[in-house]
């Protein structure tokens, strides 16, 4: 008994790849879906079957190439590379996506609330969403790990809060768009609740393009929180994360070691552009789809 | 037009008031004592308590601490900063300008060299297209700080082209000081903005108007000036504004990798002091000088399309 | 006297899998200078594709033969520059959407004068020619409209400033691809007044393209009838509406509606008009024609001239002496 409407696009402003196809159809979504697969898995198997400790500091083997021990060498304190690789990508990748899923939520939330009641909740909201989105994510980072110290909360809140005007405005939007459209009409009709109706009904409907902006912005959530540790908020040390190695990195290349910087650096490249792949190819194939 | 800046200026200060109370608030959220946290980083002097408590008014209601506050600043007082002691204004002029240049090199390099790359692929689909794609692409996906770190291995150290630290002495100096971090902080923008502009010139091209100015005889450079570019520019300019914000957080990440005694690197600095009244100060002025350049576009958006009345000017 | 347009056998074809006939098939027609002939046709039909190609401008990837003259002048292979020159000063186009043809962020002014500053026209001159011809073409307070955009203007109006445009260098010939489409009966009068006149005064040539027959009745002193990519019929327009000799023409007026109470009632045309994805031997209208006979998808009719009429089909020439 599904009605099928036209499922709302991404605002192009919202694409930081600019929806570009490579070579198939379907190519981006797939080569994008892969990479996230990949580094998931090694994220979360790796550090299990791979059993060296990250944090094992061997000063007289520091900087050492790589070797039958050290499979990708040492970094300035001796720790084992591949093992603060694979530790250090689960903590780079569950910030981010903390972060984005309760910006995901709230904002689903906040955006429903606003398209639906309008007036002046809505312009509330568009005033609060005004005043985040004039600070800059990783200001407000900056900012919360004054207040609130180390430790990943602060930065993985404020991350969160960043990036809600962003899926308010799009769940806002798409909302709008959708409202109007008969087929809910219908189930007012048959005296379904408008809670019902919007959960059960529209919801589905503007998932898809809200999924896509959402993979997308966690693609852009690993790169601020890397910032953060880069720069020494966030994760503490000992542990590793990628931000937090390119910058001890940077001393080792001092010391004319390069692996312990390019590879952090490879790993956070190579994570975002799978990110904002797949959610670019997803969003192409949804307008396709409108399209028709 | 007037009124319009009226209006903009009003929402403007209405953000910048909200932004002020979450900054404000900054060292009266975490719990316990706000003079705990303010002297986590040391110097905890009955001198330098009383001065805290004097500046913030601590022992008065938190309502009437934040108007003390936010009078001060309106006036220009920033008050002094714990660590450095001297006035934040100062603090903020000296290294205000540093910053400044390097955000104007930065945004000199983005405009061009991705204007540029967008208008390439535009003009040559193909493999020149892709293969610029591709470039962008990755690109976009690599932070300032993972830039500054490759550029400084490759250039600096590997080819020692260009000095790892410091902001130079002299304007050529300068130049040459600045030309890795301002390159480092423009790469992830590069990429975004030759794609927008090639989506934009692309869209352009393909309108009707573009076909009938051909074959009405107009030249190809003309039409290429006044019916594609200049029709194409409103979006990458929009895009330019959004950016800005995260753009001048940048500058904090690269700034500290290399060692330029910029606000970036200062606001990290007093971050791990606990440095607070400068750390306020340049929360608040980076908002206010994104927000300004919001309405700028704004304004500029509305002069170069005559459709456009000044109250639908934008839409994030 | 020369014609001001010539056009022998054009063919058009494009490449793909999915094209299995030519978009245009030698297709030939003329216009005398001064004189107003129409090129009437359903969408599809290749009308605008004819026109553009006057202009040097051919779908992308098409395969083009034949001969294209407009005042003497080569078009199909011609150089660059002699296209340009042509474009401007010899031809000139109006097109159904005046909206779609200006640039909305340009005043009024820069889109009169671009054609004639390209032309080496210095800048006073060409404005003062601008507003002479808006001032022919009804528009009132030149001076005034110079400066303003076409978001400020009505369709119809707006059509008046691109007709204007379009006479600014004098052309010989004025190509119009359904003009007055997208206007309001009231304006399309107007607009059609304004065009006959302009027309007469400078002595320019017009192919008028439409699929409206009161339209071509209107204006035009000869008509081509255009089916699939050919000319299936031509004549004068007197001629074509008292007998129109190819089915299709005289299915066509039979499904034009009248205002005359004792006309007989419309009668659409039963089918649709052929893609480019389907296959036609024989005679492109044998499918939906009512007069159809065995020969007729045998083999391609061919164009026959009888007396000063041509037409385009085995049936309707039969018992007809040339």
């Amino acid at each position: 008994m599904t009605a099928s409407p036209a499922t709302p696009t991404l605002p192009r402003l919202a694409r930081p790849l600019g929806g570009a196809r490579f070579l198939g159809k379907h190519t981006a979504m797939l080569v994008g879906g892969g990479i996230v697969a990949c580094v998931i898995l090694l994220a979360v198997f790796g550090p299990l079957l791979y059993s060296q400790d990250p944090n094992h500091m061997d000063f007289g083997n520091s900087l050492s190439g790589p070797s039958p021990q050290h499979p990708l060498g040492t970094d300035g304190n001796g720790r084992d590379l591949l093992a603060r690789l694979l530790h250090g990508g689960r903590l780079s990748l569950v910030g981010p996506l903390a972060a984005i899923t309760i910006a995901t939520v709230v904002g689903i939330g906040l955006g429903l609330l606003a398209a639906w009641y309008g007036g002046l909740l809505d312009s509330l909201l568009q005033r609060l969403l005004d005043t985040i989105f004039a600070i800059p994510g990783i200001l407000l980072a900056i900012l919360f790990a004054a207040s609130f110290g180390r430790g990943l909360t602060a930065p993985v809140a404020a991350m969160a809060i960043a990036f809600t005007p962003f899926i308010a405005q799009l769940v806002r939007s798409a909302t709008l768009q959708e409202k109007t459209k008969p087929y809910l009409d219908a189930y007012r009709v048959l005296g379904f609740s408008e809670l019902w109706i919007a959960a059960r009904r529209l919801l589905p409907n503007i998932a898809p393009v809200v999924l896509a902006q959402a993979t997308i912005n966690l693609g852009y959530a690993v790169m601020v929180l890397g910032s953060l540790s880069f720069l020494g908020f966030g994760v503490p040390p000992p542990d590793p994360d990628w931000g937090r190695m390119v910058a001890e990195g940077q001393e080792a290349m001092q010391r004319g070691a390069y692996l312990p910087s390019l590879l952090p650096s490879l790993a956070m490249i190579v994570t975002v552009v799978g990110f904002a792949l797949l959610g670019e190819g997803f969003a192409d194939r949804l307008a396709r789809r409108e399209r028709g | 037009m007037l009124w319009f800046i009226v209006r903009r200026s009003l929402g403007f200060l209405a953000s910048l008031f909200l932004v002020s109370i979450v900054i404000f608030g900054m060292i009266h959220f975490a719990p316990g004592d706000p003079l705990d946290l303010i002297f986590e980083g040391g110097g905890r002097t009955p001198e330098a308590e009383a001065a805290m408590r004097a500046r913030y008014h601590l022992d008065k209601p938190i309502i009437v601490q934040y108007w003390y506050w936010l009078s001060d600043m309106v006036t220009g007082d920033f008050g002094r900063s714990i660590a450095y002691g001297q006035k934040v204004s100062t603090l903020i002029l000296s290294h205000g300008s540093t910053t400044l240049a390097l955000v104007l090199y930065t945004m000199v390099i983005i405009v061009t060299v991705g204007m540029v790359f967008g208008l390439v692929s535009a003009r040559y689909p193909g493999i020149v297209d892709r293969s610029l794609l591709v470039v962008t692409g990755v690109a976009t996906a690599t932070p300032p700080f993972v830039a500054a770190v490759i550029l400084i291995g490759v250039f600096a150290l590997g080819l020692g082209w260009f000095p790892t630290f410091g902001e130079g002495d002299g304007l050529l100096d300068q130049l040459h000081h600045m030309t890795l971090p301002a390159v480092a902080l423009a790469v992830a923008y590069v990429g975004m903005i030759a794609r927008v502009t090639r989506m934009s010139v692309m869209d352009e091209l393909a309108r009707p108007h573009v076909e009938v100015a051909r074959l009405r005889g107009v030249g190809e450079a003309t039409i290429l000036r006044r019916h594609v570019l200049r029709n194409a520019i409103p979006p990458i300019m929009t895009i330019i504004a959004t950016r800005l914000g995260s753009l001048i957080g940048g500058t904090t990440v690269v700034e500290t990798a290399f060692g330029i005694s910029g606000l970036g690197s200062l606001l990290v600095r007093s971050v791990a002091r606990r440095d607070f009244p400068v750390i306020q100060a340049i929360g608040l002025l980076i908002v206010a000088v994104f927000a300004v350049a919001l309405i700028l576009v704004d304004i500029l958006h509305a002069r170069m399309d005559p459709r456009l009345t000044l109250s639908k000017a934008r839409q994030r | 006297m020369m014609p001001v347009l010539e056009i022998e056998r054009l063919s058009i074809d494009l490449p793909g899998r999915d094209v299995k006939r030519p978009v245009l098939a030698e297709v030939s027609l003329r216009v005398a200078p001064g004189e107003i002939v129409a090129l009437v046709g359903e969408s599809g039909s290749g009308k605008s594709v004819t026109s553009r190609a006057v202009l040097g401008m051919y779908p992308p990837r098409a395969r083009v033969t034949g001969r294209i003259r407009v005042d003497g002048i080569e078009v199909i292979g011609a150089s660059r520059s002699s296209l340009r020159r042509l474009r401007r000063e010899v031809a000139a186009m109006v097109f159904q959407d005046p909206r779609a043809s200006i640039n909305p962020l340009s005043t009024i002014g820069t889109f009169l004068t671009e054609t004639l500053r390209a032309a080496g026209v210095d800048a006073r001159q060409a404005r003062q020619r601008a507003l002479t011809l808006l001032e022919a073409v009804g528009i009132r307070d030149p001076r005034a409209a110079m400066d303003r955009f076409p978001h400020q203007f009505s369709g119809g109006m707006l059509q008046r400033v691109v007709i204007a445009a379009a006479m600014s260098t004098g052309p010989r010939l004025l190509l119009a691809d359904e003009p007055t489409t997208m206007l309001d009966v009231t304006t399309q009068a107007e607009v059609l007044v304004l065009l006959r006149k302009l027309q007469q005064t400078h002595g320019t040539g017009m192919l008028f393209v439409t699929h409206d027959l009161e339209l071509a009745a209107a204006i035009s002193t000869r008509m081509y009838v255009m089916y699939a990519g050919r000319i299936v019929e031509s004549a004068s327009t007197e001629q074509m509406f008292a007998d129109p000799w190819h089915p299709y023409s005289r299915a066509l007026m039979n499904a034009t509606p009248r205002l005359d109470p004792d006309a007989p009632p419309t009668r659409p045309i039963a089918g649709r008009p052929p893609s480019l994805a389907d296959a036609l031997p024989g005679c492109a209208f044998a499918p939906r024609c009512t007069a159809r006979q065995e020969r007729c998808t045998a083999a391609q009719p061919p164009l026959q001239t009888i007396g000063d009429r041509r037409v385009a089909c085995v049936v309707a020439t039969e018992g007809k002496r040339a």
